[in-house]
């Protein structure tokens, strides 16, 4: 005979899941953190060397490649924290059962477009790198290199909707984020 | 025009009615259209390299920069001397804290590119000092939500950044375009709070020492918009490039002050990562959506029939006007500016309206929207801080809505308060 499993058990599994791809998520969010003060470094580096007349050659290119970066290595952490915009006022009229169910409606349906955008992307990527095309720049940057941070943003932002998405089928409260203020 | 434009505006606006965050529901709107309009070959692929290509910009490094300057000065906490400051110089007058926070309001403006930022960080700090002055908790919050929406016209801003990445426009221009209505709307602000509040709400007298002592106090915060305006308007450094300049100051002043630890700088750079990311996903997949328009001939469509309706300039003016505070009712500032300039722009400048000018109308529009309910996110942020009932903050702002629409029509028949500052500048407009 089977041994009688308790719920949390049943949902160790899951659960587990779903911590490790908010850890996954947190990791890419720190590293967005990392990547927004090295622009900033980069930025005032070059500021600095041109006021002593030596500007860098590679320093505007650079910024705009870790400015990529905090984008799509941050989008997976910031869907976590449930972070994007989004309209609730006809959505908070409803019963938080119906909310929560229409939530849910919107994370698959934001993970079927995710995961067709994300290998979308990525065939992009492979044919980028079997063609070797590179940036028309200075660093000359193989361009399936730039074309890798949008499929790692796919795969991120999928991770995250899927965490969201287990977390709905098994009762998991969201977590929820300190309340940072909208940029706008 | 094509009319598949129709079903993918439904689709659209369903989405974002069931709450789908609103950067995936112009993604999905794209799809969409893109499908229904050339069919499902390399559909992903062409949506990625579009994405790709909305963010490959320069322009675009201002934003997390000046996300990034507002959270850190946030952190530091400084902004209470701010408030001191303005309050010290006009507490004396009638409704003179009212006066004062829309001056703290202004000069945090000149700082942080933010409307949101620049209600809660003020808020903070005026809402108990006006409390405990008698002023009305409602009012003040009114007050409060309307002047945070200063930080979206006084530059920095990242409403302008937008709008110059969308029309081709140079953003040091259009900052310094926002100054002088910007400072204006301030003013008409500053009035009718003090016309409108009750005379016996007004602070303590203040003497010169203490106004001496408050300008040292707040001069470094201060000094930041002088130096932010300089480097924009001498044409001496970029706006992204002024930007990290203004992160490195805040930086220094806040160690300087003992205000900022490795606490707040996580907490500021964790902010600003995300409010960044939330903006950088609504440019990409609102270039996507922005593309099919384009492609649909929905803005050459519109231009054309409102140059075939016999309309006059101030009819078309106003339909512009009532568009945009119906929208702003229902759609987040931001993704409202990057759906509606790429097919309003070509009708401004059918009418003979300046790029620059038409920028300071829609970031007008825009900040109407920012405190218009049902979804007037400042609104939202002010009744949080002061425990306001929703309800009457919302009535309490209308006679600040009213000043903005005046204001929107202002830019647009005075169109030299817009561009004037901005052809005295070395590198011109």
């Amino acid at each position: 005979m089977l041994p009688q499993t308790s719920k949390a058990a049943r949902h160790g599994v899951p659960e587990r899941a779903v911590r490790i791809l908010d850890t996954v998520n947190a990791a890419a969010g720190k590293a967005a953190f990392a990547a927004l003060w090295v622009l900033s470094g980069v930025v005032l580096l070059d500021v600095a060397l041109r006021t002593f007349g030596t500007p860098t050659l590679w320093g505007s290119e650079v910024s705009v490649y870790l400015m990529l970066a905090v984008a799509f290595l941050g989008v997976g952490h910031a869907t976590t924290e449930d972070a994007h915009f989004r309209v609730t006022v006809i959505t908070g009229m409803l019963s938080p059962r119906v909310q929560r169910m229409l939530d849910l409606l919107c994370d698959l349906l934001a993970l079927v477009f995710t995961i067709g955008f994300t290998v979308g992307a990525a065939r992009l990527l492979l044919f980028y790198h079997q063609l070797g095309f590179q940036t028309n720049t200075i660093l000359r940057v193989p361009l399936a290199l730039l074309q890798a941070l949008v499929v790692v943003g796919g795969v991120f932002l999928a991770m995250a909707l899927v965490a969201n998405i287990l977390r709905f089928a098994l009762g998991l409260e969201h977590p929820k984020p300190p309340p940072d203020l909208p940029p706008a | 025009m094509d009319y598949t434009v129709v079903p993918v505006l439904a689709v659209f606006l369903g989405l974002i009615a069931v709450g789908m965050p609103v950067f995936m529901a112009m993604g999905i709107s794209a799809l969409l259209g893109n499908f229904l309009l050339q069919g499902g070959d390399r559909l992903f692929e062409n949506m990625a390299t579009g994405a790709y290509n909305a963010l490959n910009s320069f322009v675009l490094l201002a934003v997390p920069l000046y996300i990034l300057a507002g959270t850190l000065l946030e952190a530091t906490g400084l902004s209470h001397r701010l408030f001191t400051f303005a309050a010290t110089w006009v507490s004396g007058l009638r409704g003179g804290l009212g006066v004062a926070t829309v001056i703290a309001c202004s000069i945090f403006a000149a700082i942080s590119g933010s409307s949101v930022a620049t209600a809660a960080t003020i808020g903070l700090v005026a809402m108990p000092a006006l409390t405990s002055h008698g002023y009305p908790t409602h009012r003040s919050g009114a007050l409060i939500a309307a002047g945070g929406t200063l930080g979206i016209l006084i530059p920095p801003s990242i409403g302008l950044l937008l709008y110059g990445m969308l029309t081709d426009q140079s953003v040091g221009a259009l900052f310094v375009a926002g100054v002088l209505p910007g400072l204006v709307l301030a003013f008409l602000m500053a009035a009718y709070t003090s016309a409108a509040t009750p005379r016996e709400a007004t602070g303590e007298l203040t003497t010169w020492a203490d106004r001496v002592r408050a300008i040292r106090e707040a001069g470094p915060i201060l000094a930041l918009p002088i130096i932010i305006f300089a480097g924009i308007y001498s044409g001496i450094a970029t706006p992204t490039e002024v930007a990290a300049v203004a992160v490195l100051y805040i930086m220094i002043v806040g160690l300087a002050h003992g205000r900022l630890g490795w606490a707040e700088v996580l907490k500021a750079g964790k902010s600003a990562v995300s409010g960044s990311v939330m903006i950088f996903m609504l440019v990409a997949f609102g270039s996507l959506l922005t593309q099919f328009f384009t492609l649909t001939g929905v803005p050459q469509a519109l231009t054309q029939a409102i140059a075939n309706s016999g309309l006059g300039h101030f009819a078309i003016i106003t339909l512009m006007v009532m568009f945009y505070l119906v929208l702003g009712m229902f759609l987040e500032a931001l993704s409202m500016m990057l759906v509606t300039v790429p097919i309003l722009f070509p009708v401004a400048q059918s009418l003979g309206i300046h790029p620059l000018a038409f920028g300071i109308f829609v970031v007008l529009a825009v900040e109407v929207a920012q405190i218009t309910p049902p979804v007037g996110i400042n609104l939202f942020t002010v009744a949080g801080i002061g425990r306001i009932p929703f309800d009457r903050l919302s009535r309490s702002v209308v006679p600040y809505v009213l000043i903005m629409v005046v204001m929107m029509y202002l830019v647009l028949y005075a169109q030299g308060l817009s561009t004037w500052l901005p052809a005295t500048m070395s590198y011109g407009v």
